[in-house]
């Protein structure tokens, strides 16, 4: 069974496409190995372990305390536009800092020519002026949709002033409020006829379409 | 047991990042890794391409597949391949952000195969951001170690790509489905789905609803909604009506996956948040993260664009060159002091020998005085500068008839470098004949500059700046 499900089209394309990229990774390994004094490849050995630890033990764990600490004392709003403003910002950071560190320490005058430190104030300045415009202008559509959805309610109320649903359940405020999509399923309602008092929400049932055509005979 | 299942640790060890449900943003999901690890692959494989091209035609013997016209063919290919890998830089972050819980897993190595999946993702880990640190310090000439550049950055791309081809076959089925479009997912910002009821109250909550057949399952988990007046939170069940909301996550049209029906009881779990029990709440769209990242993309790009285009000059702020920064307006690559022939190319018996089978000598008064041609040719520098120059000198082509060089040889050049990787140069027949091709002595419609090759220098279309051999004492016919 086992090898007939190696005969897969897909997962035989996908071995085959394993394969040809550890070829080409072992081409790039042969040549490092044997292309180039092998004296040099214990510092090239040090520079990509370093990156890989850097990356794990360094930057991985900043970022995890980071996001952690900033989803509790942030809105969604602030945390979106500072993660806006450190992925943007940031790697412009990354982009401009060597220049910065070597700027004026190379013989080569046409190396790093430009005025660094005034460049990146420029750029830093103009993505947060971005980012928090687009967050104002984020804050107030969605304040305006509320808004319209208000007044369309009100209007439907209005109309329909018996609208009554089936099930009304009162959730607790957030962040106590478990996320609904992993809570169990809901206790099975009593089987109330229409028409009739809801046992715990006091409210009235009616099948919702049946409302909607009786009301205006009402 | 073939998948060789490895004894998990003590659950003490599970811990901070460790710990279930210690991520809760539903960014960390397959689609949005899948779409910025395309871009991310997308740009990686245009620097590997586009580096191949660079390491070819610095070979003694390039391949004739790389074509020399348009004249600005390695501008192109070189300015693109630092471009790509700047964009790179805010790509790599934004997808091992994305991804970056993985690497807290628990547990850390299920299998032996798992644990060689995990190997070859360090493999590519380590060679992504070594390529991208050892690039972005060549380009300004900063080399703080203890290996050549040329050949390391070569192979280890070769190692990376690898890693990378490897890590798509192996995550083949996640970035299949990362590439389905799933039905629309109402993020936090969107409106709550809210129906009118008989409760006075205004509070807050959150909902989570089901849409008409059309739309697919919906959920919505925005943290604090400010319901109007006469509305109440209504939890779903198959009876329940509810309208259709703005969902701004994901086009409206997006067409509802035939696995969500209507009829999806709410316990179904979302397509794009599988995780702990907080998973999601409190995220950010997916949209947003990822015009996020185009726009760091953008930046970086456009304020480091101007170094190779020269029309983006006036928004260049972050390049390590300006490609009107130099002697007579164009940067240099190397200095004549660096490179030692401040007094050799100054002297005054310096000449010209051409050997061949008609071998001679010309002393600088001599080559000015043969017919001069003037064109218009960039400088393009592998570390990705590159700036137009107008060219004035004598056509390689003409001392090779003179010499009597066979129309099938190669030329070698030698410089009055005494060291130097380039020091001496071979430039294939293709170029030697082309009548672009120039031994120049004036650029600008001034005398060469010392730093820019000082008496004649070689410039020829399509070639590394590197290769464009500056001051040349020897011109010999292979």
């Amino acid at each position: 069974m086992r090898m007939l499900r190696l005969l897969r089209p897909a997962l035989l394309a996908r071995i085959a496409l394993g394969a040809f990229g550890l070829w080409v990774l072992s081409i790039g390994a042969r040549g490092l190995l044997l292309g180039h004094p092998f004296a040099w490849n214990e510092p090239v050995g040090k520079w990509l372990l370093g990156g890989i630890i850097v990356h794990d033990a360094l930057i991985a764990p900043v970022v995890f305390v980071l996001c952690f600490v900033l989803y509790r004392i942030t809105s969604l709003r602030v945390r979106q536009a500072l993660a806006a403003i450190l992925l943007i910002g940031g790697s412009a950071l990354i982009v401009v800092l060597p220049d910065v560190l070597r700027k004026g320490r190379n013989a080569n005058l046409t190396v790093t020519p430009l005025d660094y430190r005034r460049n990146l104030i420029i750029v830093l300045l103009a993505v947060v002026g971005g980012v928090v415009l687009a967050t104002v202008a984020s804050a107030r559509r969605a304040a305006r949709r509320a808004r319209r959805q208000a007044a369309t309610e009100t209007a439907e109320t209005a109309q329909f002033p018996k609208i009554v649903i089936p099930v009304t359940e009162r959730v607790p405020e957030p962040p106590a409020a478990p996320d609904p999509e992993l809570e169990p399923e809901p206790e099975p309602e009593p089987d109330v006829p229409e028409g009739e008092i809801h046992p715990t929400s006091g409210i009235e049932l009616f099948d919702h379409d049946e409302v909607r055509h009786s009301t205006p005979e009402t | 047991m073939a998948r060789f299942l490895l004894p998990s640790p003590p659950g003490w060890l599970r811990r901070g990042p460790l710990r279930e449900g210690a991520f809760r943003s539903s960014l960390h999901d397959e689609r949005t890794a899948t779409l910025i690890g395309t871009a991310l692959g997308i740009t990686f494989t245009t620097a590997f391409l586009t580096g191949l091209i660079s390491h070819e035609l610095q070979l003694a013997h390039p391949p004739t597949w790389i074509p020399d016209r348009p004249v600005w063919i390695f501008r192109f290919t070189q300015g693109l391949h630092v471009a790509s890998g700047t964009a790179a830089i805010p790509l790599l972050l934004a997808k091992l952000w994305t991804v970056y819980p993985k690497l807290f897993g628990w547990p850390p190595v299920k299998s032996v195969l798992h644990g060689l999946e995990r190997l070859s993702i360090a493999v590519l880990v380590g060679g992504a951001i070594f390529q991208l640190v050892t690039g972005l310090l060549n380009v300004v000439q900063w080399y703080p170690w203890k290996f050549a550049f040329v050949p390391t950055h070569y192979w280890v791309a070769w190692i990376t790509v690898g890693a990378l081809i490897l890590h798509i076959a192996v995550k083949a089925p996640e970035i299949g489905r990362g590439y389905k479009r799933p039905g629309p997912v109402v993020g936090p910002e969107e409106t709550a789905v809210i129906v009118p009821a008989e409760s006075d109250a205004v509070r807050p909550g959150k909902t989570t609803a089901v849409l008409p057949a059309e739309s697919g399952v919906v959920r919505s988990e925005g943290t604090r909604v400010a319901l109007p007046e006469g509305t109440d939170v209504v939890r779903p069940t198959e009876t329940t009506l509810v309208r259709s909301t703005e969902t701004v996550g994901h086009p409206a049209s997006a067409p509802a996956p035939t696995s969500a029906p209507t009829s999806a009881p709410p316990s179904t779990p979302p397509p794009t948040s599988p995780g702990g029990p907080d998973r999601g709440r409190g995220t950010g769209s997916r949209r947003a993260f990822l015009l996020t990242t185009g726009a760091a993309v953008g930046v970086v790009t456009l304020t480091t664009i101007g170094q190779s285009v020269t029309w983006l000059r006036g928004i260049d702020l972050l390049a390590p060159r300006d490609p009107s920064v130099g002697p007579q307006g164009v940067p240099i690559n190397r200095t004549a002091a660096q490179a030692g022939v401040l007094t050799s190319a100054f002297a005054t018996d310096w000449r010209l020998s051409v050997v061949g089978p008609r071998p001679f000598q010309l002393t600088l008064d001599q080559l000015s005085s043969l017919p001069q041609y003037e064109v218009v040719l960039p400088i393009a520098c592998v570390e990705g500068w590159s700036v137009n120059g107008r060219w004035q000198g004598v056509r390689l082509v003409d001392l090779l008839d003179r010499v009597g060089a066979p129309p099938g040889a190669f030329v070698r050049f030698t410089s009055l470098e005494k060291a130097g990787f380039y020091a001496t140069t071979t430039m294939p027949r293709e170029y030697a004949r082309d009548p672009l091709t120039l031994l120049a002595l004036r650029l600008g419609g001034q005398r060469l500059s010392i730093d820019h090759g000082y008496p004649a220098r070689i410039i020829a279309p399509g070639r590394p700046g590197v290769l464009q051999t500056k001051w040349v004492t020897r011109i010999e016919v292979l």
